[in-house]
């Protein structure tokens, strides 16, 4: 290295380690002096640049950081994502279930107005029906009543989703009650039944079902209780 | 996120100041230079993950300080005066030389006061700062020479700080 390149090197890396530049200030008194006189400036200089900070720059800018959303990593993207997705199917399965559910309530709704519609003889009948008669009626479906269930007129059986069920008519205040008991679980939980001529309800009773149809407006709340305290199933409930 | 926070921190606490001389040596203006260093540290927070080694921080923050200054330029010029560099300088309380510096600071061509600034604040070496500042190193070893000689021919031509000009301890 000659004293151009060294004093070159002066001012643009005076800090520099470089092994040329030391050996070459070690054996070039002037160049050794021009390093003192740039070690001054270079003291001076940092101390020009060190000029004074705003008083609690940090503070200030914590506390605007504290406002800040921060971009989250891959990882909890990705998480997010995942639950975002879960998220997403569990609001469409529960909607499938709803629906399915929805759909289902539905289609029984329509079987049983199908089935009273079928049988229109059991509406028009007006004698009354004997307790014997009932139990005659219900035990090939596997089921008795206990107890009286009101002023039944029919007595009888039908088929519903395969299963041979009790078909039971009694009076009502308006026009007659409907009254179908099926061996097997065919809703969870008790669920409204609605039509253009027909409202009742169908629940879960023991291990089987019952459904209470009547005319729309027709109260049948002492009906179902009735009948739920009557209703016996068999042990072994044949088809 | 404790984590975050706490490593957010530390950068703060430890980098900030710097940023702001820095920023401060881009734009000669106080409230500027707060902003961007407000607005880097704000991107910083942001992408902190994006930081994997903590020993490149400085340099990290400084090339976001520089865009950052870059963007806000470009689509706002504030009519700079060097009014706040000046007032900084005008600091009785400072030596003389260091004032006379200050002043010379003020009155280089941008681009040799950043890579000085740079340079001095960061002590950064020329391949680093070749790549903080996107410019080849011949180019960046150009400009610090030049500001060097410019700043002690701005120091020469004035009678401020006889010592530095001379070369003398006061």
């Amino acid at each position: 290295m000659n004293c151009i390149e060294f004093r070159r090197m002066l001012l643009t890396e005076p800090g520099g380690t470089d092994a040329a530049f030391a050996e070459h200030r070690r054996s070039c008194p002037e160049c050794a002096e021009a390093v003192e006189r740039s070690a001054h400036f270079e003291r001076i200089l940092r101390e020009a640049v060190n000029v004074p900070v705003p008083e609690h720059l940090a503070s200030r800018i914590l506390l605007k950081q504290s406002f800040q959303p921060r971009r989250e990593s891959p990882w909890w993207r990705t998480r997010r994502a995942y639950a975002l997705a879960a998220g997403v199917l569990l609001v469409m399965g529960l909607s499938f279930i709803a629906l399915s559910g929805h759909l289902q309530q539905r289609r029984l709704s329509e079987e049983f107005v199908a089935l009273i519609n079928g049988a229109p003889y059991a509406l028009t009948a007006n004698q009354a029906v004997s307790s014997s008669e009932i139990s005659a009626a219900l035990e090939p479906a596997g089921l008795d009543l206990e107890g009286s269930i009101g002023d039944v007129t029919f007595a009888g059986r039908c088929i519903v989703r395969g299963k041979l069920s009790g078909h039971i008519v009694l009076k009502g205040d308006t026009a007659p009650i409907t009254v179908f008991l099926i061996g097997d679980a065919l809703v969870s939980d008790r669920a409204t039944i609605r039509s253009d001529n027909y409202s009742g309800v169908v629940l879960p009773q023991g291990s089987g079902t019952i459904a209470i149809l009547g005319s729309p407006g027709e109260t049948l709340e002492d009906v179902e209780a009735r009948v739920r305290s009557a209703i016996r199933w068999a042990p072994t409930q044949g088809a | 996120m404790q984590k975050s926070q706490a490593r957010f921190e530390r950068l703060v606490n430890a980098l900030s100041s710097d940023l702001f001389r820095y920023a401060l040596m881009l734009c000669r203006n106080r409230a500027m230079a707060e902003d961007l260093v407000q607005e880097t540290f704000m991107r910083a927070w942001r992408f902190l993950d994006a930081l994997r080694d903590e020993k490149k921080a400085k340099s990290w923050l400084m090339t976001t300080l520089r865009r950052e200054f870059a963007r806000q330029f470009e689509r706002y010029q504030p009519p700079f005066d060097d009014v706040d560099l000046e007032q900084i300088a005008a600091d009785n309380s400072v030596n003389p030389e260091v004032w006379a510096v200050r002043r010379g600071l003020a009155k280089l061509p941008d681009k040799y006061r950043e890579a000085l600034v740079l340079q001095v604040i960061g002590g950064y070496s020329g391949a680093e700062m070749a790549k903080m500042l996107e410019l080849p190193r011949a180019t960046v070893n150009t400009r610090l020479f030049r500001a060097r000689q410019e700043l002690r021919q701005i120091l020469e031509s004035s009678d401020e700080a006889p010592a530095v000009k001379q070369g003398r301890r006061p």
